[in-house]
């Protein structure tokens, strides 16, 4: 290793806060053993000595206080908590595996029965959808994007607290061309239940499937219904058509919430007519059959892939119903508390660069900084819950609300720290940087970008690195009242527990955050000094 | 017809608890296209205060500057400054500060024909090799190169040095100023130099300016330097002129060290006989001096 390298080397420990390796490098290496040890001895044993005096120190200590869930636990018992929720993690892990294992397995079965059924319908005959129903159905299903978006509004309607709401709602949506779409709708559907009434006619003159054992009654319908007749035209007409009926059937039955409101009467009627032809429609399975068998000109590409979506169905779609572990408690406070600390730096760095570079709007900013600054994030949550509350309502929420009210506190208590160094920061640009920017007679943008942001740059960080410290420390309150389920709650839930663990995991949980903490504190210690420049040249 | 370059009646207050300060009071100066001129005098004299006037950094309590027939107002790349400290941003490589200028005065030249403008002033002073590096890997002396470049690859109609050397080593300083003699006399830029170091101004200027000293300083002397360019430094220290000259600047530095300037000092300065080549016309408009201290002005003042 090159002697340029190897100071390279150290320097990178020494940012990562891993300085006391250095004398054992060097002393490995044979440098100056005296000094070395001298280094280890100041570095390395004194601190954990001091751990040392401490660990003994809360033994004792720990001995003396009984409390309700009787003594204070020592490191011994902390120790052995730790074990616990390890093993805890561990178990949960393996439930986690059976239970998809368990899963995997019934799918597969379901493919192979699938497949199966496949198979027996014997050579697949060559289907081609004609390009007249090709293009009714792509109006078809552009018309059908805007009707579901028409549901959702009428959803929202029925689910409104209140008039105001409901009529705000409405307004907002363009029924002029949903009328427009209805007309299309009705027009796309007239050589589709054309088809469809003589795809009829054949279906009942078709000589009748023989069931196999072990058949499911959907399996059955669209085996009887293929094997019947293998006529071309039949195939690919009910292969459309089957589709078109299953999206047509789930919108009629979505009328009983009123939803067709602002679709033409007579639009109404067709849907309903078609829904009553359609009683006889196969479910899910045949559909899916249907949509492969007509593909399946192409090749056995879209088999396959049909087949896929099955297997990946219930993964994605049904979450692992278990309980939350220790891991995913601490992924849940450092996804939040990332989260805070970027809505803050969003806020924060723009607005302090505005501050720095304007001396009236950092005077009028000033005080409600000042002010702000020293609010408890006990003190906001209440309102971050009402607020959030009155404005994010949602069936189905792209995030929980409870992970938002977190978020939002932290985001309100580690604004500050950012806000203030960014606007120091800009506001003590080296006089020199911008008098070559006054003599280049830079853009302002230019300026801003090229001279004053890059100046300011580690003080900016420095704000960060403080922000994120006050984010982590602000969050665990947050989520203890919130209710999100990260390592807030789980001192909350152990508090409530009250059993003789209680004390012991929540000094578990003490240690965790403390480590992360300090961990959140090197990345960004890091990260600040990889941006500085040192002295102004 | 007017000088390329005009000074007029330039003065610079600043305002103090104590009542106005003036620095720099009535500094008339005419230079030539093409000349070079220096800038001498002790510091705290306002010798500084007056180029950054013309560099627009500083605003002019009253009186003008005139470029070429204009009169300028604020800062621009009409005029390229070198800093005293190079001011190179920490952040951009030397090649990166050079180009930063040079897109903004050539902003119709293609990017690569602007690419090679920043290249030819960065290899002409020497830094053919190092434009990729960050001032921060660069020595002081590579810094300042890298200050002057800027400076000439805006292509400026007139160049404002402050003091360009005055952080260097000598040896460094006498590279330095090779490097500059040696780029304007390529295209023979008019420029104005501040300095304290008279051996500097000899050796690189037309004229030396003497700046009595402040406060309300303004022209003392000036001096008019013949020797025949391209000067060579080993030639000029054995020309018994030089001598002359060098004695006759430090002779006027002498006679206003920690004094303050007045009338009799410069009237006599002005007829001292040992001072053929000076040039009189210039030194007339700064005769009306005012006759006393007034007593607001003892405050200490750096330029």
């Amino acid at each position: 290793m090159s002697n340029e390298a190897f100071n390279k080397l150290l320097s990178f420990l020494r940012t990562i806060r891993f300085g006391w390796v250095i004398p054992f490098i060097l002393l490995a290496r044979g440098e100056e053993p005296k000094v070395q040890l001298r280094a280890i001895l100041s570095g390395v044993i004194v601190p954990l000595l001091a751990i040392g005096i401490f660990l003994f120190g809360w033994n004792i200590a720990s001995k003396q206080i009984v409390t309700k869930f009787g003594t204070v636990p020592g490191p011994r018992q902390v120790t052995s908590a730790w074990g616990s929720l390890m093993n805890e993690i561990r178990l949960e892990k393996i439930k986690k595996e059976d239970h998809f294992r368990r899963l995997r397995e019934k799918r597969l079965g379901y493919v192979t029965k699938y497949e199966a059924v496949i198979n027996d319908l014997g050579p697949i005959p060559d289907l081609k959808p004609s390009p007249k129903n090709t293009e009714a159905l792509e109006t078809l299903s552009a018309a059908f994007e805007e009707i579901e978006e028409l549901l959702e509004v009428s959803n929202k309607v029925s689910i409104a607290p209140d008039a105001d709401t409901a009529k705000k709602t409405v307004e907002g949506f363009n029924f002029e061309s949903s009328r427009t779409l209805g007309a299309t709708v009705v027009q796309s559907l007239l050589p589709l239940e054309l088809a469809y009434s003589s795809a009829e006619q054949e279906w009942n003159l078709a000589p009748k499937y023989n069931p196999v054992e072990g058949d499911t009654e959907e399996i059955l319908q669209s085996k009887s219904a293929l094997k019947s007749s293998r006529s071309k035209s039949l195939a690919a007409k009910k292969a459309d058509l089957l589709i078109e009926r299953q999206r047509i059937t789930s919108l009629a039955t979505d009328q009983s919430v009123g939803i067709l409101e602002a679709v033409p009467s007579s639009t109404r009627r067709t849907l309903r007519k078609i829904d009553a032809n359609a009683s006889a429609l196969a479910p899910i399975l045949s559909e899916k059959l249907t949509r492969v068998l007509a593909d399946e000109a192409a090749g056995t590409k879209y088999k396959n892939k049909a087949k896929l979506k099955i297997m990946n169905k219930n993964f994605s779609e049904k979450p692992y119903p278990g309980k939350d572990t220790y891991v995913s408690q601490i992924l849940t406070s450092l996804k939040t508390v990332f989260a805070g600390f970027i809505i803050a730096s969003l806020i924060a760095i723009p607005l302090g660069v505005v501050c720095g570079l304007n001396k009236t709007i950092n005077n009028a900013f000033n005080p409600l900084i000042q002010i702000f600054k020293p609010v408890s994030p006990l003190a906001w949550l209440p309102i971050v819950m009402i607020v959030v509350g009155a404005l994010y309502s949602s069936d189905d929420p792209m995030f929980e609300i409870s992970f938002i009210n977190s978020a939002i506190t932290v985001a309100l208590c580690s604004l500050w720290p950012t806000l203030v160094n960014t606007a120091l920061g800009v506001a003590s640009t080296d006089k020199d940087f911008l008098n070559v920017a006054r003599v280049l007679k830079l853009s302002w943008s230019k300026k801003i970008f090229k001279v004053v942001l890059p100046a300011a740059l580690p003080l900016i960080f420095t704000g960060l690195r403080l922000s994120l410290g006050v984010g982590w420390m602000v969050l665990i309150a947050a989520e203890m009242l919130a209710q999100n389920p990260g390592l807030g709650k789980f001192v909350w839930d152990m508090f409530q527990n009250g059993s003789s663990e209680t004390l012991s995991m929540i000094m578990v949980a003490v240690f965790t955050i403390g480590i992360i903490g300090f961990v959140l504190d090197t990345v960004m210690l890091s990260l600040q000094q990889l941006v500085s420049f040192g002295e102004a040249i | 017809m007017s000088a390329f370059v005009e000074l007029s009646k330039l003065t610079k207050i600043y305002p103090t608890p104590k009542g106005p300060a003036i620095i720099v009071k009535d500094f008339d100066l005419k230079i030539e296209k093409g000349e070079f001129v220096c800038l001498i005098g002790h510091s705290g004299c306002g010798k500084s205060t007056v180029l950054s006037m013309i560099a627009g950094l500083n605003p002019i309590t009253s009186g003008g500057i005139f470029l070429a027939g204009r009169e300028l107002q604020g800062p621009g790349p009409d005029r390229g400054v070198v800093f005293q400290s190079p001011c190179l941003l920490p952040w951009l490589s030397a090649f990166e500060n050079v180009i930063l200028g040079v897109n903004q005065v050539f902003f119709t030249a293609s990017q690569e024909e602007r690419r090679q403008i920043a290249e030819y002033y960065l290899s002409v002073v020497g830094l053919a090799d190092s434009m990729m590096k960050r001032p921060g890997e660069l020595s002081q002396g590579m810094r300042q190169r890298v200050g002057i470049a800027r400076a000439f690859a805006l292509s400026p109609k007139m160049l404002l040095l402050d003091e360009p050397f005055g952080m260097l080593d000598s040896l460094t300083r006498f590279e330095l100023q090779q490097v500059l003699l040696d780029l304007w006399g390529r295209d023979q830029k008019t420029a104005l130099m501040v300095t304290h170091d008279v051996d500097e101004a000899i050796f690189l200027s037309d004229r030396v300016v003497m700046m009595t000293n402040g406060p309300e300083a303004e022209v003392g002397d000036v001096l008019k330097i013949d020797f025949p360019r391209p000067r060579n430094r080993k030639e000029l220290l054995e020309d018994p002129e030089y001598y002359r000259l060098r004695q006759h600047l430090i002779t006027f530095l002498e006679d206003h060290a920690h004094k303050p300037t007045l009338p009799e000092e410069s009237s006599a300065e002005k007829n001292d006989p040992r001072n053929p080549t000076q040039d009189s016309s210039d030194v007339d408009d700064s005769q009306e001096i005012s006759p006393s201290m007034k007593p607001n002005q003892n405050i200490p003042v750096t330029a």
